[in-house]
């Protein structure tokens, strides 16, 4: 009898853990989130918000379309949340602009910009060196090892990464845990949930009006 | 008996009926007379640097305009919002510009005019290099902001008299491009107020003895003494000019009216006071050579031989408590001059580790043009070291360590030093790569014109950081707003050079006709350096969706161009 019972204690131990996602169940999220801002995306998300951290993959056509209003809000809070974390941009294709960066929230005291063409070496150092709360990163290699490789350095930082590929990487496999793919439409923008734990795929159509910073 | 000097009588203290609440020190009692017969215990040659800013900039500016004439220069504060003009260049000065011009007016004189900031760090470096070479001439020199005194009274027979002792350190200051004034007095003061005011005099203001020092000082203008403004004004109010007039007056009112600090200086340039001045001691540095039985020509063994070289640094460093800015490491080969490898650090570093970290990155990158025979490592001058550098460096690593695991390993924000001091490790290892311009920060300008709002820049600067904490709430709102209710938008990426569009139909296209949102946003800015602007921004939207930042001159062409994107 004991020996019934200890191994219903085990099972019911296993079947707390964290990694293991039950269908029926929708409390498996127990990682903090941030909410992004738009009521349609928390609710598609899983744990209703952003990952507080861990590595985002966002798979976007071409530079410019939306990408990035739709990642300020998680990273402001990130910044506010704590006064000493810093943000970083590994080779993004254009500069980021102070100003709007002020107008969304971001200080523009904690930005670290660096521009090169090894970007996934660059990244891979930045979240080593834990000096880093956020990191957006531009990187176009398709080598599963490195993706990997900067998906364990940001689980051991503690950071939130976003990576931004381009839209043909979508058939190849990516250790991200949340993938999104973004396309431009006339009234806003196209969220396509590519890969995310627990919750279903599926479209979005985000009637986000860009350049409305308030 | 020599006649006594009849300005020293009249600077004897008066006496005055009411209690005064400031103590005024009586005039010292070493009666002049006995003073005359002793031969001055010291002379101090002053050299006075008036272009000091300029001149420290140099060797930036050497750089980017060899060969071409200089155009007119002036150097302002950065910190300094009057903006007034602090050094200018001869250029600058035909125009008609002088130190103290508001910069507005100096624009107004002449429109090309090249404004640069002050650089303090750079000019301290160059007066100390200064320093180490005039301790040629003489072992006791002493620095000032923007001068140095030297005490050559030892070393005057050597050099043969007190002209060619002068016109040998002319000559040799000459010779680094330093223009300086000189002066030989018995006390420092009165030397440095001297070569001030000698200003173009081509005679070497010599004083060798006390007694002449009231006469000689007599008719200096106030401006070489540079008391404060406050001062200088109220003197000016009562009809006093010259350095004479001041020691004519009554010394407890004078003391009561400005203050006892300024009548000891006329005390200690007199000689009534003894002046002491730190003499400079150059820092020191640590060098180290090595030398390989067989030539090396494999970078990673040439590494694994420069790891205790490093560590025997680091351990250097540790005793003597202070840390270094950068070193830099000489590979000489057999018959090509030396390889010079710097590295710099963005925070002073006394960590051996990191050290060989990034020389091993640095030196990975650089290609070996022949084998190496030896090397020579040098250190950069060195600095007392502070609480933080000893925390990150593992001195202590018992704290540090604990400090991480009570906090959770390798999270970031732990405490704001020591995420700074982390991205300074981070900046300095991606630099060693991927070369200095490739990391960078990135600041607002209150500046009206776009492309000059956002500014590159060093990323960790711990004083900059507090200033501009400071002044946080002011520069939000510097940040050009325009009238509540109708807000202007930004892009978050803005191109680095605004892209010209084709117009269809009286409409601008980008892949396809482009349709205008929001606007028209005006901005008419910077007519006074030549860049000027006259725009109208619109927010447009592309075929697909995107939103573009737009603008169309409003001058002569009236052509559309994209600036920015909303991404």
């Amino acid at each position: 009898m004991t020996t019934v019972r200890s191994e219903s204690d085990a099972l019911h131990e296993l079947l707390q853990h964290p990694r293991l996602w039950r269908a029926r169940d929708d409390s498996f999220s127990r990682s903090a989130t941030l909410p992004s801002g738009f009521a349609e995306l928390d609710a598609r998300l899983p744990g209703g918000g952003w990952p507080a951290r861990g590595l985002v993959e966002l798979l976007v056509e071409h530079a410019g379309i939306g990408e990035l209003s739709l990642v300020m809000p998680p990273l402001a809070q990130c910044l506010e949340r704590d006064p000493a974390a810093w943000l970083a941009w590994i080779a993004p294709p254009h500069e980021p602009y102070a100003p709007a960066l002020v107008a969304h929230g971001v200080d523009p005291d904690r930005v670290l910009v660096v521009r090169t063409n090894q970007a996934t070496w660059a990244m891979e150092q930045t979240l080593r060196s834990s000096a880093c709360a956020a990191v957006l990163g531009w990187v176009d290699t398709s080598d599963l090892r490195s993706l990997r490789r900067l998906k364990l350095a940001t689980e051991k930082s503690g950071a939130l990464s976003f990576m931004f590929r381009s839209a043909r990487q979508r058939m190849q496999p990516s250790p991200a845990e949340l993938r999104l793919v973004l396309a431009p439409a006339r009234s806003g923008l196209e969220i396509e949930l590519l890969k995310s734990r627990g919750s279903t795929a599926g479209r979005i159509m985000l009637p986000m009006t860009l350049g409305r910073i308030c | 008996m020599p006649a006594r000097d009849p300005t020293l009588d009249l600077f004897a203290p008066a006496v005055s009926a009411a209690v005064e609440p400031c103590v005024v020190q009586p005039a010292p009692p070493a009666p002049a007379a006995a003073r005359t017969q002793r031969q001055a215990r010291e002379l101090w040659l002053a050299l006075s640097l008036p272009q000091l800013p300029l001149e420290a900039l140099r060797e930036t500016a050497a750089a980017s305009t060899a060969g071409k004439p200089q155009g007119p220069i002036v150097i302002v504060d950065p910190d300094d919002d009057a903006r007034t003009v602090i050094a200018c260049n001869a250029a600058a000065g035909h125009a008609g510009i002088v130190p103290g011009l508001g910069l507005n007016a100096a624009f107004a004189l002449t429109h090309d005019l090249d404004v640069q900031p002050r650089n303090p760090a750079r000019e301290q470096s160059l007066l100390e290099s200064l320093a180490a070479g005039a301790m040629a001439f003489t072992p006791r020199v002493s620095l000032l902001d923007d001068a140095l005194l030297l005490e050559v009274r030892g070393s005057l027979q050597l050099f043969g008299g007190v002209e060619a002792l002068a016109a040998r350190l002319q000559r040799w200051l000459e010779g680094f491009g330093i223009t300086a004034l000189l002066a030989l007095a018995p006390t420092p003061l009165a030397a440095l107020w001297l070569a001030r005011a000698q200003g173009g005099a081509t005679e070497l203001p010599v004083v060798r003895e006390y007694t002449s020092l009231p006469a000689r000082l007599a008719k200096l203008p106030l401006t070489s003494v540079r008391w404060p403004e406050r001062v200088c004004q109220d003197l000016q109010k009562i009809g006093i000019a010259t350095v004479g007039e001041c020691l004519r007056l009554p010394r407890d009112g004078f003391a009561r009216r400005f203050g006892p600090q300024l009548l000891e200086d006329l005390d200690r340039a007199l000689g009534r006071l003894p002046d002491l001045r730190r003499i400079h001691v150059p820092r020191e540095r640590y060098v180290e050579h090595l030398e390989f039985e067989h030539e090396v020509e494999d970078v990673s063994r040439l590494v694994g031989a420069l790891e205790p070289l490093l560590l025997r640094m680091g351990m250097f460093l540790r005793k003597r408590q202070c840390c270094l800015r950068s070193f830099n490491l000489q590979l000489h080969h057999r018959d090509r001059p030396a390889t010079r490898v710097i590295i710099r650090l963005v925070t002073p570093a006394a960590d051996a580790a990191h050290l060989i970290e990034l020389l091993s990155e640095r030196l990975e990158r650089i290609e070996l043009p022949a084998p190496v025979q030896r090397v020579r490592l040098r250190s950069d001058t060195l600095q007392p070291i502070d609480a933080a550098v000893i925390a990150a460096a593992g001195s202590m690593t018992v704290e540090f360590e604990a400090a991480e695991r009570a906090l959770g390993p390798g999270r970031p924000g732990v405490d704001r030093e020591l995420a700074q001091l982390r991205v300074s490790r981070l900046v300095e290892r991606l630099r060693a790569r991927l070369g200095t311009d490739a990391v960078h920060g990135v600041r607002v300008v209150p500046e009206h014109r776009p492309e000059s709002a956002s500014r590159a820049t060093e990323p960790v600067v711990p004083e900059r950081r507090a200033r501009c904490n400071r002044r946080k709430s002011s520069d939000r709102q510097a940040l050009p707003q325009p009238t509540p209710g109708v807000y202007s938008p930004r892009p978050l990426w803005l191109l680095s050079e605004p892209q010209r569009l084709l117009v269809e139909h009286e409409r601008p296209c980008y892949e396809g006709r482009l349709e205008i949102e929001e606007g028209p946003e005006r901005i008419e800015s910077g007519w006074w350096d030549g860049k000027d602007v006259t725009r109208d921004y619109y927010v447009a939207r592309a075929v697909d969706g995107q939103r573009l930042w737009i603008y169309r001159e409003r001058r002569a062409d009236r052509h559309w161009f994209l600036h920015g994107m909303f991404a």
